[in-house]
C-alpha cells in the first residue's frame, strides 16, 4: 500500500468514528437543543472531517462537509437556533459524507446538493447567504488545530538604530501575534540609566513564545526586512514530540541529570531552571547550586545575580504560556488512543492462543519430569500466560454503546416511517463485549428492534384508547453476568399472545394439540423456523427473514434468547451472550479414551454414576441429586463409542435455560484454558460440536455445543415419543 | 505637540507631561525627566493627558523608573492611566504580573493585563 493510500486510509477510520460521534451528538441535542457543548462538539467533528479531508483529497467531503458547518457555525454563535429540521437535514448529511466515504463513485451522492439547498432554506433572512465560494483556509490558529501546532521561542534583538530607520520593533511584534497564542516580554536589562540614555536608541530586546501552526517560515517573513540588522534566534520548544527528546538530550548530554532523573522531572512540564538553562541564561552550576537552596529557583538566581528579573519573567511567561498550550490539548491527550488494523488484533489473540497451547505442554512436561527448576518456571510462566491472555482479551473488548447509538438513529427513522411515537432509552452503555460479538450481533439486534416497533409498540391511537400514554418506550440495556453479558430489548407494545401462537403453532404442525406448554416455552415457539405472526408483510420486519435466524446467530455466538411478554404490557427479550469468542475456560472430560471440553460456565457441578444409580432408575435417563431429579444424556451412546464404559461414571451437571441437564462422561479430567479453533468446511455441519482445540501433549479435543446436543436428544425423543 | 508642567508640594514634585510622547520628543522628555528627578525625593507623573506615546519614550520612563528605585526616590503614576499608553505598552510586552520584577511598592506603573491575545 502507498504511503498515501494509508494515509487515505487513516482518515477514512477517522471519519468513520468522527460521523458516529456526530450522530450521537446530534441525537442527544434534539433532546437538550440548548446544550452548548454538544453544538461545539458537532462543530469539531465538522470542522475536523472538513480539515483532514482536504489534506487528504477528498475534495468533495471537503466542500460538502464546509457547507454544513458554516451553518453550524451560525448555530454556534447563536444565530440560528436548533430545530427538528436542521437534525434531520443534519443527519442526512452525515449519511451522504458517509456516503461519500463508502462509495465516492455513487450517483446518489449527486443528491447532496438538496441537503444544502434545504440548509441554505434554514437560514435567516437577514443573515448573508451561504458562500458559494471553496472552502475558507483551515488554519487560523485557532484551538481546534492544536494538535498541528509548535510552540517557538523567539529572542528578537533589534538593531539600536532601529528608530532611526523608521521601524516599530511593536509592529513586528504584533504581525507576530497574528499567528497565533503569542506571549511578549521585553528585556529591560539593557536600558542604560538616564543620563546616559540616548533617546533614539533602542535598548530593549524581547522573548517571545508562540504557539502557531503556521511554521518557522511565516515568523521568519515576520523579520525579513530587519534581520540583516537584528540578532533573531527561533527555536521550536515545544510540539507533541520533540520537545521533551531535545531538552532531555541537552541535560543529559552535559551529564547534568540522568535519564531517570529527567523522566522524573519530566513527569510535570518544564521548570524556570530548565528553561532559563535551554536559553542559556544561566550555566549549568548556577542552576545546581540553585536548586540547592530550598527556595524558588527564579527568585535565587535573581538575588545572586546570576540572571535579571526580566529574564525570569520571560522564562516564567515561557513556562505559563506551554502549561496553557498543554491544558487545551489535554482533552485530546488523556482521551488519545491507537488506532489498529482489526487483523493485527486477530492475529494477537490467534498467537496468545498458540501460547496459552504451548504453556499447557510445558505445564504437562514439567508434571510428568522430575525437575523442580522447570516447575517452577512452568509456574511462572503459566501465570503470566494467564496475564498475557486477559490483557489481550481486554484490548478486543469494546462497549456496546456504539451500537446502541446507531439503533437510537434506527428507531427514530423507523418510528417517524410507521407514524409511531417511540422514545428510545438505553442502560448500561459501557458495558464490555468482544468486538467480534458485537459485530455479529448488529443483524439480530436490528431485527429485534424492528421486531418491537413493528409488531409490538402499537400505534398511537391505539395506545391512547388501551389507556396508555401515546408515545411508546424501547429499553435497550446491557450488563455483565459472569462470563456473560445480558442484553435486553424491552418494549411497552402489545405483548404476545400465548393463545394465538399456540393456535399458530399447532396450525403449523410445530407441536401437538395435545401438549402442555409452559408461557415461556409457548414464547420460545416464535423463534422456530417458518413461523410468523403477522399478518401482513411490512417494509421494516416480516421480509422472510423469521426469528429463527435471529436464533440461529444468537446461538453461533454461544448465546441464547429469553421472551417474557404480557399481554397488553410489552415484550422483554434477554439475549445472553458469552464475552468471548476466543479462549473459554473448559471442563475437560474423558469418553472412550478421547477427549472433550464442555464450556465451564455452564457446569454446576459433577457426580458419580453408578451401574446400581441405572438399575435404580429402571433404565430411565434420570439422576436423583439430593432428592432432585436431574435428566441426564448419555455422551457414549449419543456419540456411537464401542468399547467397555468403565463402572464408574460421571455425570456433568449443566444448566441450560434454566434447566438441569446431566451429560454422562467416563471420567473428569479438570478445568482447562481453552482456546477455540475453528472445525473447518469439512465439519461445518457436525452438530453438536462448537469447535475444537489442541491440549498440552497435542492432540485435539472437540468443544461440545451443549444446548445444541439437548436440543437433538429432544428432537429424538419428540419423534420416538409420536412413532409410539 | 509636547508640553510639560511642574508642580511643587513640598517634597513631592508633580509632573505633568501633555501631547505626543514619542521619538521627536524624546529629548525633550529626556531633559525635563532628569531635572525634575535630581532635586527631588518624590515625582509624581502625571501623564493623563498625552495623546500618543511609542517605545522610545517606554524605554525613557522606565530608566528614569528605575533610576528612582535605585536611589531610593518615589517614581509615581497619578491619575488615571491613559489608554494609549497602556497599548503600547502592553504590545510592546512591558506589563508583566509582577511588575518590573524590581519589588517596589504598590502604583508600579509596569504592573498590566500581561500579553493577551489582541
Amino acid at each position: 500500500m502507498s504511503t498515501s493510500e494509508q494515509h487515505k486510509n487513516a482518515y477514512r477510520e477517522e471519519a468513520y468514528e468522527l460521523l458516529s460521534e456526530l450522530e450521537t451528538s446530534l441525537l442527544e441535542l434534539e433532546e437538550s437543543p440548548d446544550d452548548t457543548e454538544l453544538i461545539a462538539s458537532i462543530f469539531r467533528a465538522l470542522h475536523t472531517i472538513k480539515g483532514s479531508g482536504s489534506m487528504f483529497g477528498f475534495d468533495d467531503i471537503t466542500a460538502f462537509t464546509h457547507e454544513v458547518e458554516t451553518v453550524y457555525d451560525m448555530v454556534r454563535n447563536g444565530e440560528m437556533s436548533v430545530t427538528k429540521e436542521l437534525i434531520d437535514l443534519t443527519l442526512s448529511a452525515r449519511d451522504y459524507i458517509k456516503l461519500m466515504l463508502d462509495e465516492p463513485d455513487s450517483e446518489d451522492i449527486s443528491k447532496a446538493g438538496e441537503v444544502i439547498t434545504s440548509f441554505k432554506k434554514l437560514i435567516p433572512q437577514n443573515k448573508p447567504d451561504l458562500p458559494a465560494s471553496s472552502p475558507a483556509p483551515l488554519s487560523q490558529g485557532n484551538s481546534e488545530s492544536i494538535e498541528n501546532n509548535s510552540t517557538y521561542r523567539i529572542r528578537f534583538r533589534p538593531s539600536p538604530e532601529i528608530f532611526t530607520t523608521g521601524t516599530n520593533p511593536v509592529h513586528l511584534i504584533n504581525e507576530l501575534r497574528e499567528l497565533g497564542e503569542c506571549r511578549v516580554v521585553a528585556q529591560k536589562d539593557n536600558i542604560p540609566d538616564l543620563a546616559e540614555i540616548n533617546p533614539e536608541h533602542c535598548y530593549m530586546y524581547w522573548d517571545i513564545v508562540l504557539t502557531t501552526d503556521q511554521g518557522s517560515n511565516a515568523i521568519k517573513d515576520i523579520f525579513i526586512f530587519v534581520e540583516d540588522d537584528c540578532e533573531l534566534s527561533i527555536d521550536i520548544i515545544d510540539d507533541s514530540s520533540n520537545a521533551e527528546e531535545g531538552l532531555k538530550r541537552i541535560f543529559t548530554d552535559q551529564g547534568y541529570i540522568t535519564d531517570e532523573e529527567f523522566r522524573n522531572l519530566s513527569g510535570s512540564h518544564k521548570k524556570v531552571g530548565e528553561i532559563l538553562l535551554e536559553r542559556g541564561d544561566i550555566s549549568t552550576e548556577d542552576l545546581q547550586v540553585a536548586l540547592k537552596k530550598q527556595e524558588r529557583i527564579g527568585e535565587v538566581l535573581v538575588k545572586e545575580g546570576k540572571v535579571s528579573p526580566g529574564k525570569v519573567d520571560s522564562a516564567l511567561a515561557e513556562q505559563k504560556h506551554i502549561n496553557e498550550t498543554r491544558k487545551k490539548s489535554v482533552k485530546t491527550e488523556t482521551s488519545s488512543s491507537i488506532r489498529v488494523a482489526s487483523d493485527k488484533l486477530d492475529t494477537l489473540v490467534n498467537l496468545v492462543g498458540e501460547l496459552v497451547t504451548v504453556q499447557a505442554r510445558l505445564t504437562q512436561t514439567a508434571a510428568t519430569g522430575n525437575n523442580p527448576e522447570l516447575v517452577l518456571i512452568s509456574e511462572e510462566v503459566e501465570r503470566l500466560t494467564e496475564e498475557l491472555r486477559d490483557n489481550t482479551m481486554s484490548v478486543r473488548m469494546v462497549p456496546i454503546g456504539t451500537m446502541f447509538t446507531k439503533f437510537k438513529r434506527l428507531v427514530r427513522d423507523l418510528s417517524s416511517e410507521m407514524g409511531k411515537d417511540v422514545q428510545i432509552s438505553t442502560e448500561g452503555a459501557e458495558t464490555e463485549l468482544d468486538k467480534t460479538v458485537i459485530e455479529r450481533l448488529n443483524d439480530p439486534m436490528v431485527h429485534l428492534i424492528r421486531n418491537s416497533i413493528d409488531h409490538g409498540i402499537e400505534s398511537p391511537d391505539s395506545r391512547t384508547a388501551a389507556g396508555k400514554p401515546g408515545h411508546g418506550m424501547l429499553h435497550l440495556s446491557a450488563r455483565h453476568s459472569g462470563t456473560y453479558v445480558l442484553i435486553e430489548i424491552k418494549d411497552d407494545g402489545a405483548g404476545l399472545d400465548p393463545e394465538a401462537i399456540r393456535n399458530k403453532a399447532i396450525e403449523r404442525g410445530l407441536i401437538d394439540p395435545a401438549s402442555e406448554l409452559s408461557e415461556r416455552e409457548i414464547f420460545a415457539l416464535i423463534l422456530t423456523p417458518g413461523f410468523s405472526t403477522a399478518a401482513k408483510i411490512t417494509n421494516v420486519s416480516g421480509r422472510g427473514v423469521g426469528m429463527d435466524v435471529v436464533k440461529r446467530n444468537i446461538e453461533a455466538l454461544r448465546g441464547s434468547i429469553d421472551i417474557v411478554s404480557k399481554k397488553g404490557e410489552g415484550t422483554t427479550i434477554t439475549l445472553k451472550l458469552p464475552l468471548t469468542l476466543a479462549i473459554i475456560d473448559g471442563l475437560l472430560v474423558t469418553i472412550g479414551g478421547e477427549t472433550y471440553v464442555i464450556p465451564l460456565a455452564i457446569v454446576e457441578e459433577c457426580i458419580e454414576l453408578t451401574d446400581r444409580d441405572i438399575e435404580r432408575a429402571h433404565g430411565r435417563n434420570m439422576a436423583n441429586i439430593r432428592g432432585e431429579i436431574v435428566p441426564y444424556i448419555n455422551l457414549r451412546e449419543q456419540f456411537s463409542i464401542n468399547g467397555r464404559k468403565p463402572d464408574i461414571e460421571q455425570i456433568v451437571i449443566t444448566e441450560i435455560e434454566d434447566h438441569r441437564i446431566g451429560f454422562v462422561v467416563d471420567d473428569v479430567i479438570g478445568e482447562h484454558q481453552t482456546v477455540i479453533k475453528s472445525l473447518g468446511r469439512f465439519y461445518k455441519d457436525a452438530e453438536g460440536l462448537s469447535g475444537a482445540t489442541i491440549l498440552g501433549d497435542g492432540t485435539v479435543a472437540l468443544i461440545l455445543d451443549v444446548p445444541k446436543l439437548l436440543q437433538n436428544v429432544e428432537k429424538e425423543t419428540a419423534v420416538n415419543f409420536n412413532r409410539n | 505637540m509636547f508640553d510639560f508642567s511642574i508642580k511643587e508640594d513640598g517634597e513631592i514634585k508633580v509632573l505633568t507631561i501633555n501631547g505626543e510622547l514619542t521619538i521627536q520628543n524624546a529629548n525633550a522628555l529626556k531633559g525635563v525627566l532628569l531635572s525634575t528627578l535630581q532635586d527631588t525625593e518624590t515625582l509624581i507623573l502625571n501623564i493623563e493627558n498625552i495623546t500618543g506615546a511609542d517605545l522610545s519614550c517606554l524605554q525613557m520612563l522606565y530608566s528614569a523608573y528605575k533610576a528612582g528605585e535605585q536611589s531610593d526616590k518615589r517614581f509615581r503614576l497619578s491619575g488615571n492611566c491613559p489608554e494609549v499608553f497602556k497599548e503600547t505598552a502592553r504590545d510592546a510586552g512591558y506589563f508583566s504580573d509582577d511588575g518590573c520584577g524590581l519589588h517596589c511598592d504598590k502604583g508600579c506603573i509596569w504592573t498590566g493585563s500581561s500579553n493577551e491575545k489582541r
